[in-house]
């Protein structure tokens, strides 16, 4: 979410209840040793876990959008603004000690949750122009895997169609080369093709491109622009002229691809974070429940 | 050629992709079940092994550190039979806060004052779970909240009512309060004993305030080495006076009289006469040459020799007394003659009706701040005159106590030394202890 001009009322309220909380903070740490035990502490405890709490229900919310409980956006806003005030809220309830034992534990585990939800704000902010900059063929990323299935097989039916049919018998590695490019690739054969000016187009087809399709996550020579331009280069001296759309085609797959593997490392970069704030938010908010029945009992 | 077209963009999308998380998507859904699941279990764990040590909010004090482990040796819920029965029905029976009563088992803690509101609880000001602390040590916030406006339940308070933390909001001591003198009957010039130069049994010599000042020491049953009090050792004639000032009486007897009460001088002094001139039975013709003549500048005519030993003796003891009573005595202590003293039996060897002076009890001041407790003992290293103005003191009513601006040149806010209230306060009157009865076994511990 990026956070605009429209953020500014949530942003008001958040310094206005931090000034008033640090105000309040000032006076009662001078008068009396801060803890989470004094009715200031108590206080801060609870408005603390009641930030908390909401910026953990987002989660459901998510999970249940079309019910009447508020526009996402605002649920979003609440959680950006009121999770950042839910950090400092509980430093001043434990008096800016990190404490002992299961305390110490949560107040590191609300650090790293803090942390990666700053930096997840960060790169929200930056990370989808950089996407629509960087990826203008972008697609759905849990659907990057299906997508590649489907350039495989486009591809393939370009070369088919300019090359003759072609038949995957088996799925047997190829020897290591150097690059580790043709380690995936498949071994297809042509059936009954004894055209033989197509063979560079179907040999570098099958041993060049076919594996930097299939293998996304190995590096290859075709994942550089300008190597991959210079390698269609060559096809093309060597295939006719008539050959030339079917490459036009497959330059242009290998560009989709390339494309498709950088979305892949920006999503990876704009979401990996989520892996570490949203568990541990969930594990936090379990010890936090405990901590506060063990406090209020001892 | 190739052509993306919207519509063949969207025929390459699997409509259901959403119904099964993929990649990040699935490990975030794993861990956000997994990992609450194991706080959970983390927590369930420790529960199922009654270890509540992991929601200790820190370290017990040094002196409960046994107990680090015991949490149900302080935390009474309403059930435990140590709970007072008053306390048992307003608490919730999941709390098992600390009670009075729990400290109460072990320790002793008598009461503040007689007239003081109802007291906060023990862990008010004893606050636990803050490192290896010691416990007696309490923030001054818990003497300022009573002692910033002192209420009492019946009469008026016996200190200052408003008390702040020291220096800034601390009354000046009582002692030395415009107005306040040494209450001592007793004259000493502190400014001539410190001259340079006094004359000694040995000389001139040069008298520093460890010379009569010294720490007063005791020695427990149970030590090897004599404690300090922190006190000074109180000042006696013995000790301290009687070197340079004996209190010869008469030029013929070479003993000093005592330093006692004036009827004993006065039998001591009568008695050394008698010995002499049973001694020396030819003196009791000679001419009082040696009879004192005070003030010298009027001369007496020369009496006629004495007749017997007796009436040598009581010539000699008339005019002895007369020194003893009228200058030497007085040189330090304050006489009165109550018209009590004029009916007391006379001193049976003379036969004569006697009137013995009387001095006032000397009174000094052991202990300055007698609601304080000072120690010089840490204090040792500072030259007595940087908080004592004895040089320059030369009157007993003046009251040699260092004023609290004094102290705070080390004790206050970032000097360094300590300025919290129980540097020198104590809380609890010790001197109305009561008996702990004891009611742990050292197996409760193990």
């Amino acid at each position: 979410m990026l956070i605009d001009r429209t953020h500014r009322p949530w942003a008001m309220a958040s310094a206005a209840i931090l000034a008033l909380a640090v105000a309040a903070y000032i006076p009662y740490a001078l008068g009396t040793r801060p803890g989470g035990g004094t009715i200031p502490g108590l206080a801060y405890g609870t408005v603390g876990f009641a930030f908390m709490a909401f910026v953990t229900l987002l989660a459901l919310r998510k999970k249940f959008p079309i019910w009447r409980i508020g526009r996402t956006q605002t649920w979003m806003r609440g959680h950006l603004w009121l999770g950042a005030l839910s950090l400092p809220l509980i430093l001043l309830h434990a008096g800016f000690l990190f404490g002992h034992g299961l305390t110490a534990i949560m107040m590191w585990l609300f650090a790293v949750v803090y942390a990666s939800g700053l930096f997840g704000a960060w790169l929200q902010h930056t990370m989808p122009r950089r996407l629509l900059r960087e990826v203008p063929m972008e697609t759905i990323y849990e659907q990057l895997a299906h997508v590649r299935e489907q350039l495989l097989d486009e591809a393939d039916n370009v070369v088919a169609d300019a090359c003759g049919k072609l038949e995957v018998t088996i799925a047997v590695p190829v020897a290591a080369s150097p690059t580790g490019a043709e380690a995936l690739a498949t071994v297809m054969r042509p059936v009954g093709s004894d055209v033989d000016d197509t063979a560079p187009l179907r040999e570098f087809y099958l041993k060049e491109m076919r594996p930097f399709v299939q293998a996304p996550n190995r590096p290859h020579p075709l994942g550089d622009p300008v190597t991959a331009s210079g390698m269609f280069a060559k096809v093309r001296a060597l295939v006719p002229a008539s050959l030339e759309p079917a490459i036009v085609d497959l330059e242009s797959i290998c560009e989709e691809e390339r494309q498709l593997r950088r979305q892949g490392r920006l999503h990876g970069l704009l979401h990996a974070w989520l892996i570490v704030h949203v568990p541990l938010s969930f594990a936090l908010m379990v010890l936090a429940v405990a901590h506060i029945f063990m406090a209020l009992r001892f | 050629m190739r052509v993306r077209t919207a519509k063949k963009l969207a025929e390459r999308i699997d409509l259901y992709y959403f119904t099964r998380p993929r990649g990040m998507r699935r490990w975030r859904l794993l861990l956000s079940l997994a990992l609450p699941i194991a706080a959970v279990l983390w927590v369930s764990v420790f529960a199922a092994a009654g270890n509540r040590t992991t929601y200790s909010a820190g370290p017990v004090s040094s002196a409960h550190a046994f107990t680090e482990k015991k949490c149900e040796a302080c935390h009474s819920g309403p059930l435990d039979p140590r709970t007072p029965r008053e306390a048992r029905g307003s608490a919730p029976l999941f709390r098992a806060h600390t009670s009075d009563a729990a400290c109460l088992t072990c320790h002793d803690a008598p009461a503040h004052a007689a007239n003081q509101p109802p007291p906060p609880d023990c862990a008010t000001c004893h606050q636990e779970h803050r490192g290896r602390v010691q416990l007696a040590k309490t923030d001054d916030r818990f003497c300022v909240d009573c002692h910033g406006d002192l209420k009492t339940t019946s009469g008026e308070p016996k200190v200052a009512r408003e008390v702040g933390r020291f220096p800034s909001a601390h009354p000046e001591f009582a002692a030395v309060k415009a107005g306040a003198q040494d209450p001592a009957h007793l004259r000493f010039n502190h400014a001539v004993h410190l001259k340079d130069s006094l004359r000694g049994p040995a000389g001139a010599e040069k008298l520093e305030c460890s010379t009569c000042h010294k720490p007063e020491m005791v020695r427990a049953a149970t030590s090897v080495r004599p404690l300090r009090t922190g006190l000074m050792a109180p000042i006696t004639y013995q000790d301290n006076c009687a070197r340079c000032h004996p209190l010869f009486f008469d030029e013929r007897i070479e003993q000093a009289a005592p330093h006692a009460r004036p009827d004993a001088v006065h039998a001591f002094v009568q008695q050394a006469l008698a010995g002499y001139i049973q001694k020396n039975p030819g003196d009791i013709n000679k001419p009082d040459a040696a009879f004192r003549r005070v003030p010298l500048n009027f001369p007496r005519p020369p009496e006629p020799p004495a007749r017997n030993a007796q009436e040598w003796v009581a010539r000699r003891l008339l005019s002895d007394e007369r020194l003893l009573w009228n200058k030497t005595c007085v040189e330090c202590h304050d006489t009165t003659t109550p018209a009590a003293a004029a009916s007391e039996p006379p001193a049976a060897s003379s036969g004569q009706s006697v009137t013995l002076p009387v001095y006032a009890a000397t009174a000094m001041t052991k202990q300055w701040m007698p609601r304080a407790a000072f120690d010089h003992t840490p204090h040792l290293m500072v030259k007595c005159g940087e908080c004592h103005a004895a040089q320059a003191s030369t009157k007993t009513s003046d009251v040699l106590l260092p004023n609290q601006s004094v102290c705070a040149t080390c004790h206050a806010p970032a000097k360094g030394a300590q300025s919290q209230c129980f540097e020198c306060h104590r809380y609890h009157d010790w001197t109305k202890p009561h008996p702990v009865t004891p009611s742990y076994s050292l197996t409760d511990f193990k």
